[in-house]
């Protein structure tokens, strides 16, 4: 293995270790990360929530629309 | 090519078309920038890890600050021409805009707090970020404040397009006042200042966060179109 990607893997492999041990400022890093998880997670589910619910009532309100037609 | 898409059905064809491209992309993006972001990417020598909520506190203020230009083209695109489409992305737009500025706002205290010391502190950048999220507040309420849609639309227009003022006064607020907040690091005339290593991930969540905004733009404005179209069969219904 060329030795500068020897030295980057083991960079990344004491990063992560560092990191997910939270040392130094690993209190600020994580809650910014779960937060920002947490509230762009949440949007995608209220959208497609709200979306699956208009998309039900048009659907019924369009079967209500062609039978109204058809009895006509 | 602005009128092509004013027609609702030509709309929404090519948004489910665009829509699974822009998800999957914006995923790709994701992962491999919170990997780079938060695993394969260098500590600072002075910040330490805490560098690390850059990659997420700063595409979020640049969305902030992008979402809200959108919604005030489209406001302005929607008054002139009486496009019903672009009112529909400035209305689809605004809660995206909001979140990523609270966002920018929380992440921003989460970072000042071991670097600066303190939460909060009431500089020209912040404060005028924080003027921006009750913007898109008012925005919000104005627009529901009405019982015809198309008066509180009109209205947050109108709004959108005067708080658009606000808009320059963040981007420029660090040259023209003495701020706690470091001036622009990366989009500058001579070029960035962050090394080639940090910028990798950054761009990366950049364009996440970008991808992120236009696919979920797509479907708030699929939904919104429906529900248009939802409450003409109904006055329909009752008017007959």
């Amino acid at each position: 293995m060329h030795p500068h990607i020897k030295k980057n893997r083991d960079d990344i492999v004491s990063n992560t270790d560092s990191i997910l041990s939270m040392t130094e400022h690993g209190a600020y890093v994580w809650p910014s990360y779960g937060i920002v998880t947490l509230v762009l997670v949440g949007l995608v589910v209220f959208s497609l929530r709200v979306l699956k619910n208009t998309r039900a009532e048009l659907d019924r309100a369009e079967a209500l629309r062609e039978r109204d037609q058809d009895e006509t | 090519m602005l009128h092509r898409f004013a027609n609702p059905t030509r709309f929404l064809r090519l948004s489910r078309r665009v829509e699974p491209w822009a998800l999957g992309l914006m995923l790709i993006c994701m992962v491999s920038g919170l990997y780079f972001a938060l695993f394969a990417s260098p500590v600072d020598y002075q910040q330490g890890h805490t560098v690390r909520i850059m990659y997420i506190h700063v595409p979020a203020a640049w969305m902030a600050l992008f979402c809200y230009t959108a919604m005030a083209a489209a406001s302005a695109v929607s008054l002139i021409w009486k496009h019903g489409v672009a009112d529909v992305a400035a209305k689809a737009t605004a809660p995206i805009g909001a979140a990523f500025t609270f966002l920018a706002l929380v992440t921003g205290s989460l970072w000042g707090k071991p670097m600066w010391g303190t939460w909060w502190v009431w500089d020209a950048r912040l404060t005028s970020v924080l003027v921006l999220f009750f913007l898109y507040l008012g925005y919000m309420a104005l627009r529901s404040a009405f019982d015809d849609p198309a008066r509180g639309a009109k209205s947050a227009a109108i709004l959108s397009l005067v708080g658009f003022v606000n808009v320059p006064i963040i981007k420029f607020s660090v040259d023209w006042w003495n701020t706690l907040h470091q001036p622009a690091s990366v989009m500058r005339m001579s070029g960035p200042t962050i090394h080639g290593d940090m910028l990798l991930p950054l761009f990366l969540m950049a364009g996440a966060f970008q991808l992120y905004y236009f696919w979920l733009v797509l479907v708030r404005m699929r939904e919104a179109l429906m529900a248009q179209r939802l409450r003409a069969l109904r006055q329909r219904q009752a008017a007959a």
